[in-house]
């Protein structure tokens, strides 16, 4: 049976995925920023589905 | 199901409503409860003790792999600012208890700055070097308390619970015989924090000091106002993710309360650029400083650390980082002694100060 490889350092395998993806991270940010004041459930959906995409494909798995 | 709500209005209207199993919405404490005599619990303290020894092990694990690792530059930082009100005393304490120590970082300084030589009114018998300064350190954690060797005045270390020190049978045997107890982090930590100001006092001497710092205020509030935004953005509500704090305006009450007298409070905010959040909260987590609320949910879900992440940059970031705020509050009391200097009693002025002014 071959080794699965297991992530050790989760959080860093994440902090690295999200740094490559810090246009749409940063458009989901200015989304929130916007209304900050009056923040409501899947207010910013569309930027945050764009930029989860993103740091997926960078992680290379899904959740 | 709809004939029984129905039935049940009936019955509701009828005034006779009799329901096998009545669904509570409220719990309000009857006005014949005493009050309880537990203080409220807010910390898990078996956590807080696991999440230390944890980052120690990692730790080792680093340095066994990529060599020193250590993240004390915060617990280091209050260590000097401690040590700098400590040498303020006119005579340096002969002996020095901390508390929550962890490593014992303000022990190390003040080891440093103060030496093991005392000041010639504590020498024992009138001889000179007779007698040495003498540590203790208390810690909960057994990882921290141990991690480090280089001491250059070996200190006692005492294994005890943070917020019920005083059965420790050590620690009990210290009453009263201290000239002071310090405490650098940690205290925050504790949920019943005049209970453990007043065991500290027990410790101490008449007119034995002690100093303190304690995070408190605005310590890590970009971080708490992000994660809140962005729990309330992907999950339509907030949870307790960084630990309620005291505020700077309590402490002296606090010291009060505890029974300490000529309290001195001050506050000192500190700022730490990271390069991004995820920096800080692997920081936090190799600190030993996870969250450790009771009741606390165990984990943050990836959506949610992503969220806050960009939520954090967009709202405190500036140039290449984000900031993160530390509030230190540095708390210092006295334990009554006879020769303290007192307040006059009221009305025994023989001057008017209307003459004066």
């Amino acid at each position: 049976m071959p080794t699965r490889f297991k992530d050790t350092q989760p959080l860093k395998t994440l902090a690295k995925a999200a740094t490559s993806c810090s246009a749409q991270s940063a458009a989901y940010g200015r989304c929130i920023g916007k209304s900050y004041q009056e923040v409501s459930k899947d207010m910013c959906q569309a930027e945050f589905l764009a930029f989860k995409e993103c740091v997926q494909k960078a992680v290379g798995r899904k959740w | 199901m709809r004939t029984a709500i129905a039935a049940l209005r009936s019955a509701a209207r009828l005034g006779t409503a009799r329901v096998a199993n009545p669904r509570r919405t409220y719990a309000t404490l009857s006005p014949h409860t005493p009050p309880p005599t537990t203080p409220y619990e807010v910390f898990d303290e078996p956590s807080k003790i696991r999440q230390r020894d944890r980052a120690i092990l990692r730790l080792r694990e680093h340095e066994a792999v990529a060599g020193p690792g250590v993240v004390d530059y915060l617990r280091e930082d209050i260590a000097e600012r401690l040590a700098e009100r400590v040498e303020d005393l006119r005579v340096p304490p002969g002996s020095i208890l901390e508390m929550t120590s962890h490593a014992g970082q303000v022990t190390k300084v003040l080891q440093e700055v103060l030496g093991d030589e005392l000041h010639p009114s504590q020498e024992a018998g009138g001889v000179l070097g007779a007698e040495k300064r003498k540590w203790w350190m208390v810690e909960s954690s057994d990882g921290a308390l141990h991690r480090d060797n280089d001491f250059e005045y070996p200190p006692t270390r005492i294994r005890a619970s943070m917020s019920d020190f005083l059965v420790e049978p050590e620690i009990a045997a210290l009453r009263g015989k201290l000239d002071a107890v310090v405490s650098g982090s940690g205290l925050h930590w504790i949920g019943d924090i005049v209970g453990a100001l007043t065991q500290m006092r027990h410790l101490l001497k008449p007119d034995g000091v002690f100093v303190g710092a304690v995070l408190g205020g605005d310590t890590l509030f970009e971080l708490r106002t992000s994660l809140q935004l962005a729990e309330q953005e992907r999950r339509g509500g907030i949870a307790n993710r960084v630990s309620p704090m005291i505020n700077p305006t309590d402490a002296p009450s606090l010291l009060t309360r505890a029974g300490y007298t000529l309290t001195t409070v001050d506050v000192e905010d500190v700022t730490i650029h990271y390069p991004s959040a995820w920096e800080l909260m692997s920081d936090l987590r190799d600190m030993g400083e996870s969250n450790a609320i009771l009741g606390r949910r165990a984990m943050v879900s990836r959506d949610v650390l992503l969220a806050t992440e960009a939520i954090y940059k967009e709202l405190y970031g500036v140039e290449g980082g984000v900031p993160a705020t530390f509030q230190m509050i540095f708390m210092i009391g006295w334990n009554p002694g006879p020769n303290q200097p007192k307040a006059l009693e009221r009305g025994s002025a023989q001057q008017s100060l209307k003459d004066v002014l």
